[in-house]
């Protein structure tokens, strides 16, 4: 029971913890806000049954940006077929920097992993329980993950530049 | 990249989500009174439970037993100047964008929970001839309103969207929409203003009330 816990402390104490969480796995805010309002309104109703907030609200905000990308609608932008296409100085802050286009072309599990990983500083066996997968899947998804970062051309060309 | 960088890396994208603070509690709260409609609306279904629904008969008997959170009035959304305030009567802010002077069309994500919603419209142009505002939800033109800094306006800088909206039909509830906002030149009709400043306050409607204010854009 999360006893001594209400809920609505603990998003206020919370929320922007898990939003910065939500925005690196979106890497979108405005579906970063959408990702943790559902994520806390699925907590909602169970939340006098939950024994420790904090790891459940966690689990679920990660769980729920994998079945969200599984289930594609909310990976779909229609931006093809409106009737006119944004230039490259429409796009948010997000868009502009090298790590971010990186990131947005890792797979969903993969930038799961980073993100726990290397900004929630977890360690293989605690990203392992909330991702659900052993421990040697966190391993081989993390070298995966940063074998693809450090080819990716974004990244490259960034490094060029520098030099 | 070394794990260095990437840790440096993401601290600073992470701390990029703190600007801009919307007000997350009351989303929360909304969307947990969408879901708890939704599931009542499902469970029970029919136009009488509607009704009764709408009447509060079945509120109480059916709320579960953890107790709602209160639900305050949205705080205003502001940014240059330029306010979308929390309530605008009866109409409570859900969502606000407000992009940098000279940014272009503002492209975002926003997921419905509701049918009633009202657009309202804010821009601020240094050029002389008149412009007006155009708005696609998906893929779709659902308005063209009125080129004003003043997002207490009413009548043309606002659109009221209807449950029998078209609108609706391909864009569900629950689900995210991608809205874009462009300022177009009401003479020419060609988009573009390379020093416009656009925003867009999105509210959500207790009515089914058609719009009143006479000259409101349909």
């Amino acid at each position: 029971m999360s006893e001594g816990v209400e809920f609505e402390d603990f998003v206020v104490a919370r929320y922007a913890a898990l939003l910065r969480t939500a925005y690196l796995l979106t890497q979108d805010r405005a579906l970063a806000e959408d990702l943790l309002q559902t994520v806390l309104a699925k907590c909602w109703p169970v939340w006098r049954r939950i024994d420790d907030p904090a790891p459940y609200v966690h689990r679920t905000l990660v769980n729920t940006y994998t079945s969200w990308w599984r289930r594609r609608w909310n990976s779909e932008y229609p931006t093809a077929d409106l009737p006119h296409t944004p230039t490259t100085n429409h796009l948010g802050a997000d868009d502009r920097t090298d790590l971010g286009e990186a990131l947005r072309r890792l797979p969903r599990k993969m930038r799961a992993v980073i993100v726990l990983r290397f900004y929630e500083d977890l360690t293989e066996a605690e990203a392992a329980r909330i991702l659900g997968c052993s421990v040697g899947t966190v391993k081989s998804q993390t070298s995966r993950a940063l074998a693809k970062l450090r080819i990716d051309p974004a990244l490259l060309d960034a490094a060029r530049e520098q030099s | 990249m070394n794990l260095t960088d990437l840790r440096a890396e993401l601290d600073s994208r992470a701390t990029s989500a703190d600007e801009h603070p919307t007000d997350l509690v009351a989303g929360t709260r909304r969307k947990i009174r969408r879901t708890k409609q939704r599931r009542l609306a499902a469970a029970l279904g029919g136009t009488a439970v509607v009704a009764l629904l709408t009447a509060g008969l079945l509120t109480p008997a059916l709320t579960s037993t953890t107790p709602e959170p209160a639900d305050p009035p949205p705080a205003d959304y502001a940014k240059d100047g330029i306010t979308f305030p929390g309530t605008v009567g009866d109409d409570r802010l859900e969502k606000a964008w407000i992009g940098s002077p000279g940014e272009g069309p503002l492209t975002f994500t926003w997921t419905p929970t509701t049918k009633n919603v009202v657009l309202r419209s804010a821009c601020r142009s240094t050029t002389s001839s008149p412009k007006g505002i155009r708005i696609w939800i998906n893929t779709r033109l659902v308005a063209e309103l009125e080129c004003t800094s003043d997002t207490n306006a009413s009548g043309e800088a606002v659109r009221r969207l209807i449950p029998t909206d078209a609108l609706w039909a391909d864009t569900p509830i629950g689900k995210p929409a991608r809205v874009r906002l462009a300022v177009v030149d009401e003479l020419s009709h060609r988009e573009g203003d390379q020093n416009a400043q656009l925003a867009l306050g999105i509210y959500t409607s207790p009515t089914n009330e058609l719009p009143a204010p006479a000259g409101t854009p349909t």
